[in-house]
Formats: C-alpha cells, structure tokens, sequence
C-alpha cells in the first residue's frame, strides 16, 4: 500500500486502536507497537482496504494481535513456572480460536454486554461514548466490559 | 497515559468491586486519554518509509538497468538484421523491390516490440479504469456485480505480455478483488 494511502487510514484510526490495545494490554508502549506494526504490516503488503471497512480491519486487528500478546506472555510465564508442561505454540490452533472470539461473545454475554464489548472493541468507543449511548454511568461501562474481558480472558487461557 | 501498572489494571478488571468509583474514573480517563496522533505518524514514517525509499531507489536502478538491457538487445537485432540485409544484397543482385521493404519492416518493428515489454503502472487507479484498459486489450468484456467495487483503488503493475490467467490470478492476490473468467467476459464480484 502506499503511505500516502496509510497516512490518512493512520490520522483516522490510530487513536481508536490504540484505545483498544490499552484496554488490552494496559500498557502504553506494548499498545503503541502493536497499532504500529499493523500499519508497517499495510506498507508491505498488496492490500486494498474498503474505506467503509478499514476501521473494523484495523480494530479487529489489534483486538487479536493484543489477545495473541497476552496468551504468548501467559503461555511463556506458564513454561517458567512448571517446566514439565511442554506446551508447544501452535499458530494454527490460535488463529482458530481468534475468529472464536466472535462466536464465544455472541454466545456466552449477555446483550448489554455484547452491545458494550463491541462498542468498544469493533467500533473503539470511548467509555463516554459507551455510557452515553447506553444510558449508564461510566463505572457501570467498566463493570460491564471486564465482566466481558474477564470471560474472554479465561476462555482464551485454555 | 501515564506510567503503566499492570497488576492494578488487571485486578482493577478482576475485582472492580474493590475500588472506589473515582480510581475507576481515573483509571478510564488513563485509558481514553487522546494521543498525540501527529507525534505517532512522524516517528512512524521515520522508522518505516525510510527504508522503503532505498527500496523505491533500487526498483529504478532496477528498471533502468532493465531499459538498457532491452534497447542493448534492440540495437543488436538491428545491427544482425542489417549486416544480414547487407549480405543478401551483395549476394542476389537481382532483389526486388519488395522483398527489400519486407526486410526494412522487418527490422524497423523489432526494436518497438521488445520495449513494449514495459511493464503498465497504475498507481492508485480505479479497478474499473484497469480493467477496461486490459479488457481492451485481451478482447474480453468486464461486468461488475458490485458496483463499489468498480472504485476500488490499487496500485498494479501490469506486464502485457502476460497471459490474461496470470495477470487475474495476480489481481486476485487482493484481498477485496474476486474476478472470475468466463469464455465471453469476466465477473468482478
């Protein structure tokens, strides 16, 4: 792609990526690579983005580089803990269950829930936004989304 | 955002029962605070494009020492063409008229066919202005099922003395492109 081209998806998109990858991560360099190895990822690659698309692209993007981040660290931590568990990283099995993500949301949240994660993480909403639209305070916005996280989280682990 | 604390966040989102409702406010603030987004593209660009540009200098040579190479083998032909000529004069003295101009078609369309090789750049190009162009060319008809797609933008670079299969099977290394051949014309879908 040309930078041109990324520029204009990066001043559109990079402050709601990195939102999500905050959440994620919580951690401001980690987010700040990730958001901008997917747009190095843009440079090398021949790839067209919809414009009415990109942003979900993108978000969903960080959402599982984030999501395979934090299970890389988990599983790596795991090893030092117990070195009998051989656990070979298998990047088959983990796209596999990235594209679960979607699946396990819609299945296991309830919809409010469903309504908040997305909001967050499809369309990369801030809490202000959320709670708006929603009609509920802030700190309920933040129950809501680690309750959801919190799921998520402990499916992935497994 | 400020100096991370992972262990806090993460218990924060665990167990937020145990905070108070303004270290979750503080924490959110943290967390949607807007970056510099200016900042960020520099320091981007700096670290990437500039190793794209000494690739971008590197398709020139590449190409000029293509351009060279091609007129190289051009001007040999017409010297071979020439001398060949030459010695058929000398040779057959009764040659006629149209047979000489046979021969000066000959080697005045050898150097214009070797540079059409030239590989065709669109950059930035509506796949629909693209793919008429190429339509025109492989003598085949374009029918969009999607009409969006027709302003799809790519950059593309088209070698004409591809086959029509391989210059598809090459588009369709884009995501967003699915063009199918049929014998009378081909469907973008």
């Amino acid at each position: 792609m040309e930078t041109q081209a990324i520029q204009q998806l990066f001043m559109q998109h990079y402050a709601k990526m990195l939102r999500v990858a905050r959440t994620i991560l919580y951690d401001e360099q980690e987010s700040k690579d990730v958001v901008s190895d997917i747009f190095a990822g843009l440079l090398h690659r021949q790839i067209a983005l919809m414009p009415d698309t990109a942003g979900h692209y993108l978000l969903t993007s960080v959402r599982n580089q984030c999501f395979k981040r934090i299970r890389h660290q988990e599983v790596r931590l795991r090893m030092e803990e117990d070195l009998a568990t051989e656990q070979a990283f298998d990047s088959d099995t983990e796209d596999e269950r990235l594209t679960d993500i979607d699946e396990f949301v819609a299945s296991n949240l309830s919809a409010q829930e469903q309504r908040i994660f997305r909001l967050r993480f499809n369309d990369g909403c801030s809490y202000e936004e959320i709670a708006a639209a929603e009609g509920i305070s802030r700190v309920a916005v933040w129950k809501h989304l680690s309750h959801a996280l919190n799921l998520v989280r402990n499916h992935f682990k497994k | 955002m400020q100096t991370p604390d992972k262990k806090l966040f993460r218990d924060m989102q665990e167990h937020p029962e145990k905070y108070s409702d303004q270290e979750i406010e503080a924490m959110m603030d943290d967390l949607d605070q807007m970056p510099d987004i200016d900042a960020a593209w520099q320091e981007f660009n700096h670290r990437h494009t500039a190793i794209r540009t000494s690739r971008r200098w590197l398709q020139i040579a590449a190409s000029v020492i293509g351009i060279i190479m091609v007129s190289g083998i051009a001007l040999a032909a017409i010297h071979i063409v020439r001398h060949y000529q030459r010695t058929e004069a000398t040779q057959t003295t009764g040659i006629t008229a149209e047979a000489d101009s046979s021969l000066f078609t000959l080697h005045s369309s050898l150097p214009e066919d070797t540079i059409a090789v030239e590989p065709r750049v669109f950059d930035n190009v509506p796949l629909d202005t693209m793919l008429h162009e190429m339509a025109i060319y492989y003598r085949i008809d374009v029918e969009f099922q999607r009409e969006e797609t027709r302003q799809l933008r790519l950059h593309f670079e088209w070698k004409r003395n591809e086959s029509l299969d391989r210059v598809l099977k090459r588009l369709n290394n884009f995501e967003a492109v699915n063009i199918i051949r049929e014998p009378e014309k081909l469907i973008v879908r």
